[in-house]
């Protein structure tokens, strides 16, 4: 570092000190209508794409999973979104449907949707056949059975398949300032104008929401857990990485 | 007042402005319309934009695996041994795994500078949590009574883990090497907006200048590249494992 | 367990081959000894004067390392002052207004350069001397908008209910840009939409946005389908170019290559090499490599 730039605050944008992440927080505190603003702008992006997604991939994983067909690209489907390099969507996004909101949503539906297909399918794919061997003896229709039976037993995977397209979306949502989106991501590439503290509170504010989301739906996966199905209180703490690959382990 | 113009000192030489010529393709051509997707400009630009791009992508991805994997991998060696090590470990690789890609970037540049060592520091931290959750879990689901089995044979402990717990410990480890390899290849398009480098450099110009067949064209070649990864490393995990493809419940 | 130790010294040997193969990637740009480390702001105009400045200066024997598509004054005058960089091309209003907030401000153009140099030179750099041409912040509408409302002036815009105003995000808080603006002009219904800068023009066309910050060379500009409005107040400034260098190696033979550049930039050529680059999608390397054969620089 060069020794003029030593103590050069009355220029802009400061390199990094120790304190900036104290300020970080001084920073949220100084502009708490900046930071809420971005906040729903953020939630408004990621919870439409998780709202598509969720009607686009859930009932036809479970359709799919149900009827034990399309078990290749279901399973394949999620490897394949997870491999999409983010930012090439999004810009791809932007091509097709130009500036703005419902180009980033398209985006983030598709980078939300796999997961979400794969976990429906095998969660309902992989019900233990003699339960619903059982539930045929008792008389009961394909409908019931698919209602009555796979479905609640689907619910655990099925939610966990949520909870990792979530966490990945509001992360996503990020890179919608590259596109004029909006959302927390224009805090982060606006350091000219929010310093290093606005980075760094952005990112917090951003960390905080995706933990949220992977507490939020942890712990809907805990309670539609069927109380002899539950293991240790594990599974809603961990990060969503290690379900996803253990999952992943499964399907390879 | 008004903003004068005004002759730089040191000379009034004529100026000479060649001409640049028009748009490839002409002036009702696919660049002249700023079409989606020109082939006449991939083609033209294959050699000094997208090929390099992509090599220097390759580059960056390879050496960002290869470090975290090493890293995590011997992390995953100590946490198996001591088992104290797996919290500390864990909650600093998952820390850095919830930074934003774009923010930890820019923590980074006051420190290492616009440079290669920025994207590596930063790519290397986002492998190291999956790497190393994936090869602890690994080396913890080798069952107790193989490693037992192993031990009344008479094989030393370093003899168990390279002959029996690392080859049981494969296919979670290469599950979690085939995920890090395509996240890094995502995160090292962002990059590109420290220093541009890599498929990123061509994604940000052309968004930058509202040019799109550079971006789409880059934006398929990076999708093109993380799939084939994937496959490549799916290809490999079941080369190496004939056995894992039998686990499937139904 | 010397299986385990042998495995632990394969480990650490391959971890030392990566760490190799990593700095020698890296490793040429820090071979190189470059002796100008040249940044560019992150805009094709920039980039353009950036390959200009970049290969004159190796056409003379200069090692030039290239640091392209930094980013804004803010950033990039960071990663000046930082030695991250020892030189880049700037606007003098950006010197004056957003480096060093200046708010008394000079009669003439060639005062602010004068202010620009001494305030730089206080801090170890130097301007080389100013182009003919200036590029400033300007605020566009569509052509059919204008002349639905009348549209003249910026302050104009107070005319027109709902307005957007579509720009780059550190343009927001700048007091010479939209911040000055609204100060100035009085325009306090005004709502800032941040856009990236390669989207404004589309956004405009689009209909985002009302308006949107334009910079006054853009190519696009030149097709007419927009209409500039006038900052009689100078809110936007002075911007000229000049290239701030490090005085230490703002050698006397480093200047003038500089300044023999700078000389041959008049507003048409920009002009030219901005309609090469923005609309005809020529590389700046090349519109660059072009302008300097023809004027015989190289």
């Amino acid at each position: 570092m060069d020794a003029d730039a030593e103590g050069d605050v009355s220029l802009l944008a400061d390199a990094f000190k120790p304190y900036t992440f104290v300020d970080a927080f001084h920073f949220i505190g100084d502009n708490p209508h900046l930071i809420l603003t971005k906040i729903v702008q953020h939630l408004e992006l990621s919870g439409a794409a998780m709202g598509i997604a969720l009607l686009l991939a859930i009932p036809l994983g479970v359709w799919l999973g149900h009827v034990h067909r399309g078990a290749f690209v279901a399973i394949n489907i999620s490897n394949v979104g997870r491999a999409l390099p983010s930012l090439a969507v999004i810009s791809i996004g932007l091509g097709f449907l130009g500036l703005g909101f419902w180009n980033v949503i398209f985006a983030l539906t598709v980078l939300a949707w796999p997961p979400m297909l794969t976990n429906a399918y095998v969660a309902v794919d992989g019900v233990d056949p003699d339960v619903i061997e059982a539930a045929r003896g008792m008389g009961m229709r394909d409908r019931q059975i698919l209602l009555k039976v796979e479905l609640p037993l689907a619910l655990p995977l099925i939610f966990a398949g949520i909870r990792t397209s979530a966490v990945y979306v509001v992360a996503t949502a990020t890179l919608a300032s590259f596109v004029g989106g909006g959302g927390l991501g224009d805090i982060i590439v606006n350091q000219a104008s929010y310093f290093l503290a606005g980075v760094v509170a952005a990112s917090l504010v951003i960390s905080a929401l995706a933990f949220t989301a992977d507490f939020a739906f942890g712990g809907l996966q805990w309670l539609v857990t069927p109380r002899g199905l539950r293991q240790t209180a594990r599974g809603v703490f961990e990060p969503d990485v290690s379900t996803s690959a253990l999952a992943d382990i499964e399907a390879a | 007042m008004g903003p004068h113009l005004f002759l730089a000192a040191g000379g009034h030489g004529k100026v000479v402005i060649p001409d640049f010529g028009g748009p490839s393709g002409g002036a009702h051509g696919c660049i002249a319309r700023n079409g989606l997707f020109c082939w006449s400009w991939v083609d033209e630009h294959w050699g000094d934009t997208l090929q390099p791009a992509l090599i220097q992508h390759l580059y960056l991805t390879a050496i960002a695996v290869a470090i975290g994997f090493t890293i995590a991998f011997f992390a995953a060696l100590l946490a198996h041994r001591r088992n104290w090590f797996e919290t500390p470990f864990g909650l600093f690789s998952a820390f850095l795994y919830t930074i934003p890609s774009l923010a930890l970037f820019q923590l980074l540049v006051p420190f290492t500078g616009l440079s290669v060592t920025t994207i590596e520091i930063g790519l290397v931290g986002y492998t190291l949590l999956i790497l190393f959750r994936n090869t602890l879990t690994g080396l913890r689901e080798v069952p107790e009574d193989v490693i037992e089995a192993a031990r009344g044979m008479g094989l030393s402990p370093g003899q168990i883990m390279a002959r029996v717990e690392l080859p049981l410990a494969l296919p979670a480890i290469m599950a979690g090497l085939r995920i890090a390899t395509v996240t890094t290849i995502s995160l090292a398009t962002v990059a590109a907006y420290i220093t541009p480098l890599g498929l990123g450099k061509p994604i940000f110009y052309g968004l930058q200048s509202s040019f799109h067949t550079e971006f789409m064209a880059t934006g398929a070649l990076a999708i093109a590249l993380a799939l084939a990864a994937d496959v490549l490393l799916v290809t490999a995990q079941r080369a190496l494992m004939p056995w894992t493809r039998m686990r499937r419940a139904t | 367990m010397k299986g385990l130790r042998r495995t632990i010294a394969a480990g650490l040997a391959f971890a030392l081959a990566a760490i190799v193969a990593a700095a020698a990637f890296a490793g040429p740009a820090r071979q190189s000894k470059a002796t100008i480390i040249l940044g560019t702001k992150d805009f094709t105009e920039e980039f353009v004067l950036g390959q200009l400045y970049k290969q004159a200066l190796e056409a003379k024997g200069y090692k030039v390392s290239y640091k392209e598509n930094i980013g804004s004054t803010e950033i990039i005058n960071t990663a000046l002052t930082s030695g991250k960089i020892n030189a880049y091309p700037e606007y003098i209003g950006e010197v004056v207004q957003t480096v060093f907030h200046q708010t008394t401000l000079p009669p003439t153009a060639r005062g602010w350069w004068l202010l620009g140099k001494k305030l730089e030179e206080q801090k170890g750099y130097t301007l080389s001397n100013p182009t003919p041409f200036f590029d400033v912040d300007a605020i566009a509408v569509r052509k059919a908008d204008a002349a639905k409302y009348h549209l003249v002036n910026v302050a104009d815009l107070a005319k027109v209910p709902n307005v957007s105003l579509g720009a780059r995000p550190e343009f927001k808080n700048r007091e010479e840009g939209f911040k000055g603006m609204v100060d100035t002009y009085h325009l306090t219904k005004i709502k800032y939409v941040s856009i990236p800068n390669g989207l404004t023009y589309q956004a405009l066309d689009q209909k985002k946005v009302f308006a949107i910050n334009v910079f006054s060379t853009d190519a696009p500009l030149s097709t007419g389908k927009y209409v500039v409005l006038k900052d009689p107040k100078l809110v936007f400034g002075v911007q000229n170019v000049a290239v701030v260098i490090k005085k230490s190696i703002a050698t006397p033979d480093v200047l003038k290559v500089l300044n023999a550049v700078s000389a041959k930039l008049s507003q048409n050529a920009i002009v030219a090499m901005n309609v090469a680059t923005q609309l005809n999608k020529k590389t700046p390397s090349s519109v660059a490599h072009a302008f300097l054969q023809a004027n015989g620089l190289l």
